[in-house]
């Protein structure tokens, strides 16, 4: 009888060097409405 | 039990004249029925900030109103559309209390102890820092689209990403570092974790603004000084801390590029 097999398993890594910027940062874009506003900072000469 | 078939009955027929006003452009669109929450890539630069800022009555759903305010500002036998109020208030001489309300807005929400001039040298963070005015939340949100097609020079350093030649006063190196340093205040406050992801554990850091490249960086600074431009906001307003809706330009084909990309998604 043979012996039970195991899938291996693998686990995901994420590898900072390849992996495109949104997922690797926070995207500006997906912040609060709020956060959005202060991202403006008006208190900085435009 | 009638008073709950009745009340439920509202509640969907309101769900549903909701929906069917959401899909109307704002110029069509009854007041009251604009939510600056949702991605509404309904057009008209100034059409879209004077949304924000007006409502219909409480007790009288004709009237109009300014969010905060009890005191109507028109009051029509039907109810107008924001095409109508706002055309309403910039040619109606009887409203020009009205009109002169929306001359002198301010441009700072939130507590602002002082403007900041140069990139201070012991910055303490604080809970909150000023924010734009709710109604320039299309502003806001054009600062963030800039700033996130710039952070593909993170992948890619021949990214084009150009910056604003024209119609700006040019912008020093010192005011590039300092708009940056400002940005990178904002985006270091607020972290989410990566599309499809949940959970604060997941937090993403905050993409590193100073790492882009210098010709990149200052790209951004000189499209955030033309946005604001845009919305008809200078050195005079900023240094005064009012805007004006009548220096917005009415700009009828503008969408919200932010509002434009996520609604096509």
């Amino acid at each position: 009888m043979p012996a039970p097999t195991t899938t291996p398993t693998t686990t995901p890594v994420t590898n900072p060097s390849i992996e495109p910027w949104p997922h690797r940062y926070t995207d500006p874009a997906r912040i609060c409405p709020q956060q959005r506003r202060e991202g403006a900072s008006p208190d900085v000469e435009p | 039990m009638a008073g709950v078939w009745f009340g439920s009955t509202a509640y969907a027929q309101e769900a549903s004249a909701r929906e069917a006003q959401a899909q109307l452009p704002l110029d069509q669109r009854e007041v009251g029925w604009f939510d600056p929450t949702r991605v509404d890539p309904s057009p008209g630069r100034r059409l879209r900030s004077f949304a924000t800022m007006v409502r219909p009555l409480e007790g009288n759903i004709n009237a109009i109103t300014k969010q905060g305010s009890r005191e109507a500002y028109i009051s029509p036998r039907r109810r107008l559309t924001y095409g109508e109020a706002l055309h309403a208030i910039e040619a109606c001489s009887r409203l020009r209390d009205a009109k002169e309300e929306f001359s002198a807005i301010p441009l700072r929400v939130g507590e602002c102890r002082e403007l900041v001039r140069a990139v201070p040298e012991a910055y303490q963070r604080t809970p909150r820092d000023p924010d734009l005015h709710p109604a320039l939340q299309d502003l806001g949100d054009e600062i963030n689209e800039d700033i996130r097609e710039a952070l593909f020079a993170l992948d890619d350093p021949d990214h084009y990403y150009p910056g604003v030649d024209d119609g700006i006063e040019p912008v020093t190196d010192d005011h590039v570092k300092l708009v940056i340093w400002a940005m990178q205040r904002e985006l270091d406050r607020e972290l989410r974790p990566a599309e499809g992801q949940a959970g604060m554990l997941t937090s993403l850091p905050a993409a590193p603004l100073m790492e882009l490249p210098w010709h990149i960086q200052r790209a951004l600074a000189e499209r955030r000084r033309l946005r604001f431009k845009q919305w008809g906001i200078g050195r005079q307003q900023w240094e005064q801390g009012t805007w004006s809706l009548w220096e917005v330009p009415c700009d009828a084909d503008y969408v919200s590029r932010r509002a434009a990309r996520l609604n096509a998604a």
